[in-house]
Order: C-alpha cells, then structure tokens, then sequence
C-alpha cells in the first residue's frame, strides 16, 4: 500500500488514504516545557514510517504518549487495526476492533497493545532474569497458559509448543538463536536491542513503534534487520520507527515526519523532507 | 557442654512442626517476593487471619473444617486488600502498608472492643481437637535414638508434622507448575521490568495481585498449621518478627527457587535450635557471668539473626543454594 | 579513607560492625546497674497487673502509674503503667513479696477506691506464674475535667506527639529522597538517641549530668554513629550497586539487631529520666500542661524551621535536594554524591536522637520506643506525601495531633491501630499526601 503515498502531497497533518493511526491534538507538557505538541498526524497503513526530529524534540514522549505510558494534557488518537495484525491477544477490545476503529485515549497502556500497538524502548527493557527464548516467548498471543486459572492445565503446553518454534524462528531471524537459552541479562548492549525488536515482532502486533532500534547494532547485522524490517508491511505490520541516521531513514522509508520541539515541521517521502530547507534547518543544520 | 545433645536437639528441631509450618508459610512469600518481586513486609498477618479465622469459627461452635476455609478465605481477602490500596501506586509503597496492616490486625485482635470474637491478649485455646480426633496413627511413641540422644514424636506430633510437611511439598509442587507456566513466565517479567511487560500487553496489577492473594492463603495454611499444633493462638505472636524469619528462610533458600524455602526452613530451624541450646547451656554454666540472664538467650539469638540477615544480603544474596548471577534482589 | 584495610567494601562492613559492637558492650558496664533493675524473664514468674478506672462499665487505662515491688523490705524493681495501664514485674523465684503502688504518681482525678490499700504485703507467686494483682481505682474527688479542657489538654498531647514525629522524620525522609530507600532502621536511632541520653544523665553508671546538660552531647554521638552507618554500611553496598529492595532487608535486618541489642543492654521495662520528670503543671486558659510539653513543642517547631532554612539556603541544603531531584545529574554537575549521603545520616540521626530524648521526656525510655514511632512516622510520610521533607514535617504534626485527639472518642489501645488507618485511607484517596505529587519544598 505503499505506492498509494505517491500521490499524498508532503505537507504537516496531511491526510492518508488508509491510515491505521490517526493523531489529533496531542499535546504533553513538563511544567513550562512543551515536549508535544502534535495538531494532525496519521500513518499510512503497510508502510514503513520514519520519525525524525533533533534530540529532545518530543520523539520519545510521543511514543510513550501514544502507547499509554505517560498521559496527555489534551488531545486524542485512535487506531484502525483493520482485519490484519488484530491485537496481540483477542480480549474485549478486540470485538470493538472490528468496527474498523478504536479510540485509545486514556486506554491503559497493556490495553493499547493488546489492540495491536506495540512499541519497543529507546533504553531497552529486557528481562534480565529470563531466558532469551523466554523474552520472546513472553509476547506470544493467545497463550492460555497465562491465566491464572488454565496456567494448571494441560492444554497451553500444546500451543507453547508451537509458540517456541516460531520464537526460534524469529531468534533465529535476529541472529539470536544460538544465545536462546542464556539470561537476557548475559547480551550485549546491541543483542538486547535485537532482543527487545524480536520480542515486538513476536506479538504480531498490526502497528509497531520501535524507537531507535538499531542504535548499538553492528553494520552487518544492520542490513539484514533492515531487510526484516522492510517485510513487515507484507506480513501485516506497519512501521514507524525513530532513526538518527539519515542514511538509513532515506533507505528503507517510504515516509518522514520530522518533529522540532514537540510540532510536526514537515512530513513528505525521503528525498523531499531531506531537502526541505525547514528541517535541514532544524534536524540536519543542528546535528552538525 | 554436651555438643551431641545440643545437635540432636537441633535435628529434632528442624523436623519439627515449627520447621514445617515456616516452610510452608514461606514458600507463600517465596512466591510474592521470590517470583513477583513485592516486598511483603507483613506476611505474619496473613499467617494471623489464617490461623484466627479458623479458631474464632471453632470457638463459636463450627466445625473445625470450616474454620480452616474461614481463614483461607480471610488470607485471600487479606491478599486482596493489600492489592487495591497499593498496586497502583509505586512500589515501595507496599513494604509499609503491608507492615502497618500486620499491626494494625495485632492491635486489633487484642483490643477488649474484639474481645467477644478474639479473647483479647488472652487468645483462643483448644479449638483443633478435631484435627487430633481425625489422626490415623496409632498411640505411641515413634523415633530413634543416636548415641542415647532420642529424636522422639508423639502420635500427636508426628500427626501434625506429617500433614504440614505433606502440605509443605504439595505447595511446592504448586508453585513450580505454576511457575514453570506461562503465567510463572509473565509473573517473572512483571518483577524484571514492569513496563516491557505491559508493553506486551500484560496486566501488570492482575498478575501481582494474583501472586499477592495467592502467597497470602499459603501463608496462612502455614499459620493455621502452627495454630492447630500449639492448639492456641494469641495476638503477641504474630509479631513483625515473624516475617523476617519467613524472609530469612526464603532469601538463605534463593528468593524464587522451588525447593529453597523448604531446604532453608529446615536449616534455619535447625540453626535456631543449635544457638538456643549453645547460648542456653553457656548461660547455665556461667560462660558470661553477670553480663546476660536467663531471659536474654532468645534477645541474643534475635540480635544474631538480625546479624545474619545483614550478612546474608552483604555477602550471598543468591542464598546458600542460588548462583551470584541469578540474584534478583540486586538489580536497581 | 586510608587504603590498605578500609578499601574492601566486605572489609568495611566487617570493621563497622566490629567497632559498633565493641561501643555497644563498651556501654554494657555503666548501664548494666541501672538496667539490672528491671530486667525481666519473659519465662520465669512475675506480677502483673492492670491500672484502670472503672466507671459506669467503662474502662479507662491510667499511664504513668509507678508500682514498687519487694520482698522482705529489698527493692526487687519499680515500673509504671504503660498507655494501656498495663505494668509487670519479674520476679527472681517463687515466694512472697509486697507490692506497693506509689500515690504521688496517680494523675489528677484518679485515686484508689479504698486509700487504706496502698499495698499489698502478701502477693504469693508460684514457679513460672504471672501472677495478677489488683487495685482498684477510682474517680477521685478532685473535680473532674469539662470536655473543653480534657480536648485542650489532649490538644497539647497532640502537639508534643507530631512534634516528636516530625523531628525523627526529617532524616527518613530526607533519606528517602535522595536513596529512595525506607530505612526501617530508623525506629531503632529514636530509641538510641533516648538511650544514650539515659546513659548521660540517668543511669546509675553514668556520668550523671543534668538531662538538659546531656542532649547536645546525645545529638553528638547519635550523628557519630549515623555517620558511622553511612560510611561502614550504606556507602559500601551502594558502590556494589546493591537495589532499592536489597537496600530495604538489609535495613529491617540491621533494626532487628539494634532492637534487639538495645534491649539485652537496656532491659525490658520503661524507664523514665530523672530529670524532667514530674512536673507541677502550670495552667492558661483551659489548658493544664506540665512545662515540658511545651518546651518540647517549642524547640521541636524551631529546630524544624532552622532545618528547613538550612535545606533552603545553604549550598550543602541545595546539594541535597540536587541529589533527592536527580542522583546521576547531581553527580555529573559536580556535587559529591557521597558526601551528601555522609551529612544527611550525620543531619538525619542526630535529629532523630533528638526526637528520642523528647519522647523519653514525654513519656518513658523503653527499648521499642522506636519501632512504635516508626510506624506512626510513616503514617506521617504517606500524609503529607512521601519524598517531600516538608510534607513529612507536617504529615507528623497532623499525624500526631490526629492520634493523641483521637484517644477523647477511641480507646487508647487503638492510638496506633488509628494512625496506621489513617496511613492506608490516605493511599486510597490520595496517594501524593497532603502536599501534592511534586512539591519538594525543600
Ligand atoms: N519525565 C520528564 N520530565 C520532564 N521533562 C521531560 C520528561 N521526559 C521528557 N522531557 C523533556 O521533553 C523533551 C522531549 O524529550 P524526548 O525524550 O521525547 O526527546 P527525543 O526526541 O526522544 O530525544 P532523543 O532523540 O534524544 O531521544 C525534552 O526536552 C526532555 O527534556
Ligand atoms: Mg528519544
């Protein structure tokens, strides 16, 4: 669905033609400091989608906003799952999935995941005192085992079975699955980078938010996650993700949204939000 | 000073029903603590409504069955409470209000406003006759004897024990299918990192007020236990005292280990036992003089086992059994 | 800091302890005469008994009341009634002995029912009994106090209690904010800073000096041995990087060995000083107060502003709250972390010692004086909002005047049942405390 960005001009709050994520009014505020301040901002659904904007330009708080781990001042957002992805595991949000969309605002943030949005952290969070096929197998949908009532039965270890093939499949995707059964807290910096990103694609998730997921990772192993990650759309997921580096925005987007002090400056594909003089300004004349 | 005395003593000691209500008592706070990380600072209250419960019901003519659900039920409440007013809010929140609430119920129970249920100070005696009425061993006397030190039980006692031990392994059983369950999986991640959890979609307060409710009720078959033996149950008992012994066991065990709490309570009874019997007969020949009185070997062996405590976590967090990298008391 | 022996954190540890210990049997000598008075065998025989008025079927405990007990005309040992009008004695073996109540301590508007009664010449104890005896008290004749001037008195009670809160509170915040850790050892350091001023000015094996003569020294040694715990204990773990909950067993372990030392050195029963004492109470309108109280609150109330001046003004006050706001900024901004950490135990304690010594004054010495404060100053905390240590201040005030004005509907056995409930409803309600989520006024 990518291509049908072609046609979409490149300017701030833009309307998508199918979007999974549509942002309104969101604004967060620490004391006098405005860290957000989003007036209209939808996601193309099945694309890639990079966000970029200087350091502390209100990326992160966004995230954290939008995913329910830090609560907004004023605004709104809602979600379209639509029928692929679903949510991470079918509850009581799901059935309202089905009516095409979902209000998240003030949504609890294991709420908004089960609803299909997943985000990774910009410090990584990985459980230290589990297994690494644990981290993954943690995301697994649908594992009944995980209630309290049915952890006694029989019948979750069947379906862990099959959750555990396809966590090995996904280790084995992130060049993690000789490592599958340390502690997490035994990786490196970069293999919990890796770690986190496996547990997100994990919980098959139908938006995934990564925040600079690659910072640490070595240049080899850059190329093929980016291959991964361009294969996502395809298997349901759309992408929007936090990147410092404009090499590997320009490469693998299919859309920018650049945020200076907490504002949407410019959003458009690569090659034009690259040039655009605003965010040379801003992002690229800074970084130097 | 007879060593071999004092050592049997000790290994009768850590048999000994004391040994197994602890255990069991403590494999509830392993699960609490061990596996969800919640630092429950008043396990005894769970103990103390487990084990009043059942004899208030018993003193009102019930039977004693329903007692013991009286105080499973009450444990479980108990469990609850301590969840509604803490779990959303930050966590060392817990470690007070869990505190507070032990003492609070003490000076509950031993108010005279409480006296018609509770008896006050004096508590509630002989309520488990029942218990004894439903004991399958014959009368006598069962042990052995090493070098003329006799390890003895009386029906009565072996009775007891047998149950609480029985009970002791079943919860254990317990705690590692459920452990070894995805909701032990999630239950862990919940103690590692809270939000890595939620941003999987987990219901983080679910999950520890599962561990809360749950650990509660085994900790009160633990104090139900310890009220059936002694056959008498008294508000001074429960004292905050007792869960740092419960603490004590579950962290020389290896806080979330499966076996720990049960192999610590055993060498923690068997320790207790050994200093009382060495302080005691160092006192009654004289070693320290004027300096200490009959009255103070149990201070003394307090004050010791607050030494340990500290030690223990200075020098071997992991416990007697766990590896240093596996300590989950470390992390910030 | 000289290398060499000091440098291992393990070693640290070790020599800290060792030194503590050695201070603490140092002191056994000059307590031992005065603490062998009332020592008592929880296992062995004692008498026992309750002071209480009964009137129209209710029970009213009366504190304070001191009990002589002898055999053949040898003083065996001297108590007085707790809050709950309880008092015991041990006795050494089975026998007779002669239990004599000392009138003069009876408070205004209580007296025995029959005067002739002030002892009991025969009281028989058996081997390992706790044996009860009885006497009954009455309303005396003095008149009898309005609800007015029995609320106003209860007001003062109050406000000597959150004074006393407030200043033992100030170091558990304080440390709090910038370790995020509750020291449940806190408790123990009021019962050290009451000890060690009994030692200067009360026991029979001390130097004797006048009480008011004996605090400053107190504060001294009590911020000695806060620094002590800093420097042999706290720092040590922190450079391992030990965490909050590591941080919180070691301390509930460390209260358990205090408390526990404290009471082989000092013995089981209350003591009061011997200055200070009783005192003619001096009246203004509807009050009528023993002058301590009031100096208690006085002094209480101005320390506490000079401390929150000090926290305000100074540059090691700014220090602090850098660190409590942000530890890793504070440290890359210059300020020496540990340094803070060592003048806030210094600080902290010596505060708290002080809040021991009015409590003493208040009440009596008793070896868990500090463990039941310490529930009450969390209470005190979590109402004015934790982390804020001006928010602890007057979260203690409140919490002690709501406590002490509470015993004129409730009974006094649930003083602390009602601080600790007022602790839970306030996390139900309003979890930020009093002084809302962010206010860190120093
Ligand atoms: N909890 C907080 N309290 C106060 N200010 C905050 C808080 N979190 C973020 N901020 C401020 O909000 C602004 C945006 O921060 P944010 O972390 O979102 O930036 P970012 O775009 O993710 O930066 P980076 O590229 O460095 O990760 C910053 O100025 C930061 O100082
Ligand atoms: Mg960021």
């Amino acid at each position: 669905m990518a291509e049908a960005l072609k046609s979409v001009p490149g300017r701030p709050g833009v309307a998508k033609p199918s979007p999974i994520l549509v942002v309104e009014g969101v604004r967060r505020a620490f004391g006098g400091l405005v860290a957000v301040d989003v007036e209209h901002l939808e996601i193309q659904r099945s694309s890639v989608t990079a966000l970029i904007g200087p350091n502390g330009s209100g990326k992160t708080t966004l995230f954290n906003l939008l995913c329910g781990f830090d609560s907004v001042d004023e605004g709104e957002w809602r979600i379209f799952p639509g029928s692929r992805g679903g949510g991470v595991q079918p509850g009581p949000e799901a059935e309202e999935s089905k009516l095409g969309e979902v209000r998240l605002t003030g949504r609890q943030s294991y709420e908004i995941a089960r609803l299909g949005m997943v985000r990774t952290f910009q410090l990584t969070k990985s459980l230290s005192l589990l297994s690494v096929l644990d981290n993954v197998l943690l995301a697994a949908k649908d594992q009944v085992g995980e209630r309290l009532s049915r952890s006694l039965g029989r019948r979750w270890r069947e379906i862990d079975e099959r959750n555990r093939s396809a966590a090995m499949e996904i280790l084995e995707r992130f060049g993690l699955a000789h490592m599958s059964d340390e502690y997490a807290g035994a990786l490196s910096g970069g293999q919990r980078k890796l770690l986190e990103l496996a547990r997100a694609v994990m919980a098959r998730p139908s938006l995934l938010l990564l925040d600079e997921p690659l910072a640490g990772v070595n240049p080899a192993l850059v190329e093929s996650i980016l291959e991964h990650l361009l294969k996502f759309p395809a298997e349901g997921m759309t992408v929007l993700f936090v990147e410092h580096s404009m090499d590997m925005v320009m490469s693998i987007s299919d859309w920018v949204v650049c945020l200076e002090e907490g504002s949407v400056i410019a959003e458009g594909p690569p090659e034009v939000v690259a040039s655009d003089p605003l965010v040379v300004d801003a992002y690229l004349g800074r970084e130097e | 000073m007879d060593w071999l005395e004092i050592t049997v003593d000790s290994l009768r000691g850590s048999v000994s029903l004391v040994a197994a209500a602890y255990a069991l008592s403590s494999i509830g706070l392993n699960l609490q603590f061990g596996s969800a990380g919640l630092l429950n600072f008043g396990h005894v209250a769970s103990m103390l409504v487990g084990a009043y419960g059942m004899a208030i019901v018993v003193d009102l003519g019930g039977p004693l069955l329903l007692g013991v659900l009286v105080g499973v039920a009450a444990a479980a409440l108990l469990g609850w409470l301590w969840g509604i007013t803490t779990l959303r809010l930050r966590a060392d929140y817990l470690t007070v209000v869990t505190l507070s609430f032990g003492e609070i119920l003490r000076f509950l129970i031993r108010s005279n406003w409480a006296n018609p249920f509770t008896k006050s100070v004096y508590g509630i005696q002989r309520f488990a006759d029942e218990f004894y009425d439903w004991n399958p061993i014959p009368d006598g006397d069962y042990g052995f004897e090493i070098a003329s030190n006799p390890i003895r039980f009386s029906e009565r006692q072996l009775w007891v024990m047998s149950v609480c031990w029985g009970l002791a392994i079943l919860a254990t059983l317990l705690f590692r299918s459920l452990m070894r369950s995805p909701w032990g999986r999630t239950v862990k991640a919940v103690r590692e990192d809270e939000d890595a959890a939620r941003s999987l979609g987990k219901n983080v307060y679910l999950y520890k007020q599962q561990a809360l409710i749950i650990g509660s009720v085994i900790g009160a078959l633990g104090g139900i236990l310890l009220g059936i033996e002694t056959q008498n149950v008294y508000p001074d008992f429960y004292i905050p005292l007792v869960t740092i012994n419960a603490f004590a066991i579950v962290i020389l065990g290896g806080a979330g280990s499966v076996w720990g709490p049960m192999a610590a309570s055993i060498i923690y009874w068997f320790l207790f036992e050994w200093l009382d019997g060495v302080i005691n007969s160092a006192m009654t020949e004289g070693y320290f003089g004027l300096l200490f009185e009959p009255a103070d070997s149990g201070r003394i062996r307090t004050v010791l086992l607050g030494i340990g405590l500290v030690c223990l976590m200075v020098f071997r967090p992991q416990g007697l059994f766990g590896r240093r990298r596996e300590v989950i008391l470390g992390g910030t | 800091m000289s290398g060499g022996l000091l440098s291992d954190p393990k070693r640290r540890v070790l020599v800290v302890a060792a030194l503590a210990i050695m201070t603490f049997t140092g002191s056994f000598g000059w307590l031992w005469d005065g603490a062998a008075l009332g020592q008592d065998d929880v296992d062995g025989q004692q008498i026992r008994g309750v002071m209480e008025v009964i009137e129209d079927e209710e029970r009213r405990p009366v504190e304070g009341v001191e009990m002589i007990v002898s055999a053949d005309g040898v003083e065996i040992g001297r108590v007085r009634s707790d809050a709950s009008g309880e008092w015991s004695v041990q006795v050494p073996e089975a026998g007779t002995y002669q239990v004599r109540l000392e009138v003069d301590t009876l408070p205004a508007g209580v007296q025995l029912t029959d005067p002739e009664r002030v002892e009991l010449s025969a009281v028989q104890v058996r081997e390992g009994q706790r044996k009860t005896v009885r006497f009954s008290l009455g309303p005396g004749f003095t008149k009898s106090l309005s609800t007015l001037e029995s609320l106003s008195n209860l007001v003062v009670l109050g406000l000597r209690l959150g004074a006393i809160i407030a200043l033992s509170s100030v170091g558990l915040s304080l440390l709090y904010s910038i370790s995020g850790m509750f020291n449940f050892a806190h408790g123990e350091l009021v019962t050290l800073g009451a000890m060690l001023a009994y030692l200067l000015s009360t026991s029979p094996g001390g130097p004797q000096w006048h009480l008011a003569a004996a605090v400053f020294p107190t504060m001294l040694m009590a911020g000695c041995i806060g620094g002590l715990m800093e420097f042999g204990l706290w720092r040590p773990l922190r450079r391992r990087k030990t965490g909050v909950v590591g941080l919180t067993l070691v301390s509930i372990g460390f209260s358990l060995f205090l408390r526990y030392l404290l009471l082989l050195i000092f013995g089981q029963s209350p003591k009061p000083y011997k200055n200070f004492n009783i005192q003619d109470p001096i009246e203004f309108l509807t009050v009528s107060t023993p002058p301590k109280n009031l100096f208690i609150i006085g002094l209480a109330v101005l320390l506490l502003l000079g401390g929150g001046m000090l926290l305000r003004y100074t540059r090691i006050g700014t220090a602090i709250r850098a660190v409590a706001d942000n530890r890793e900024l504070a440290e890359s901004s210059g300020i020496d972390v540990h340094h803070v950490f060592l003048v806030t135990w210094i600080v902290g304690t010596a505060l708290t010692a002080l809040g021991g010594v009015f409590l003493g004054i208040g009440e009596s010495v008793e070896w868990d004086m500090g463990f039941k404060l310490l529930l009450l100053i969390f209470a005190g905390m979590v109402l004015g909002g934790i982390g804020t240590t001006f928010g602890a201040m007057v979260g203690g005030f409140a919490i002690g005047f709501l406590v002490e004005i509470s015993t004129y509907w409730v009974d006094v056995q649930f003083k602390t049942a009602i601080g600790l409930g007022v602790l839970v409803l306030m996390l139900l309600f309003r979890p930020q405390g009093l002084m809302g989520l962010r206010g860190r006024i120093g």
